[in-house]
């Protein structure tokens, strides 16, 4: 159909690349703040207890997310609890913190009715089991990131 | 809730996203021609008449299949521009520069691309393109260095 235009032993531009480099800031807000805050400052894990239905939240959020009713009861966790179910990270992918492979985790911090997702160490995959007790090794060194916690171990 | 922060906590991060974008036939044949015969094609409606560079596949004015290729310019008309102080990322000349919309002779619409930092740049100046050398062309619409004024040809850049 446009061949008449088509240019003279030329073939057509098929494709062209680039690279698009975004460097963002993500401000954290009045629930993730205090969340994170908690971690950095006094290594502890907060969550919010819905007044209707009573479930614990975390990560924190202003709405329940089981019965949609506003929530501004925070509650203090444990950092320790039961590993609801797990999986071996072998590919490498954009954005992880840890070089595979590792265990990811989803833990049920006691007091808690959200699981809460991080990566488990001092243990090997074969020795991993459903149900057993895990506890947060925190870092020294704390940004107010997931990464204040190092990693879940077994107690 | 009441919070009173000593500082708000922020997280910084980087998102790197590799592209590779399919031009088509329309656009494709345009950029062919920029880099192999520094020529400037426009896409021409059979059913309203527009001309439309750079060219689409339909016409954005009618929504017609686009099926004929015309050359335009080279020179053409600033219609408008703005100028930019500060480095931009992906812009591949330094500030100051400006940004024009350039109408070109035989086309409707404008193409918007670049133009020095020069107080001839004005809104119904005359421009012409200036072209990189066919080696260091890359089927891009940057094969266009950018627009300059008439009479500054050889002036260097």
């Amino acid at each position: 159909m446009l061949e008449a235009v088509q240019p003279p032993g030329g073939d057509i531009v098929k494709r062209v690349t680039g690279t698009l480099d975004i460097p963002y800031r993500f401000s954290y807000g009045a629930y993730y703040d205090r969340f994170f805050r908690e971690m950095r400052d006094n290594k502890r894990i907060v969550g919010l207890a819905c007044p209707k239905c009573g479930a614990v939240l975390l990560p924190p959020r202003p709405y329940c997310g089981f019965c949609y009713t506003p929530v501004d009861e925070w509650v203090e966790l444990s950092d320790e609890g039961e590993l609801l179910t797990w999986t071996v990270v072998h590919l490498p992918f954009i954005g992880q913190s840890t070089e595979p492979p590792y265990i990811y985790a989803f833990i049920m911090l006691d007091g808690a009715d959200v699981q809460f997702p991080h990566i488990l160490g001092e243990v090997e995959p074969g020795e991993v089991t459903p149900g057993m007790r895990v506890k947060a090794v925190w870092a020294e060194e704390r940004t107010g990131t997931l990464h204040d916690i190092k990693y879940f171990r077994p107690v | 809730m009441t919070l009173q922060p000593p500082e708000l906590i922020y997280m910084d991060g980087e998102s790197r996203c590799d592209y590779s974008w399919t031009t088509g036939e329309v656009v494709g044949t345009f950029l062919a021609a920029l880099r192999d015969r520094g020529k400037i094609l426009a896409g021409v409606c059979e059913s309203c008449g527009q001309v439309a560079v750079p060219p689409t596949s339909y016409c954005e004015s009618c929504g017609a299949e686009i099926a004929e290729l015309r050359e335009v310019g080279p020179r053409g008309v600033v219609m408008s521009w703005a100028r930019v102080g500060a480095d931009l990322e992906g812009v591949p000349v330094a500030a100051p520069f400006r940004y024009v919309l350039v109408r070109l002779a035989g086309a409707d619409t404008e193409l918007l691309h670049l133009a020095p930092d020069d107080d001839r740049i004005t809104i119904g100046a005359t421009v012409s393109p200036e072209f990189k050398l066919q080696a260091e062309r890359g089927g891009e619409i940057t094969d266009i260095r950018w627009f300059v004024p008439d009479g500054a040809q050889g002036e260097g850049s």
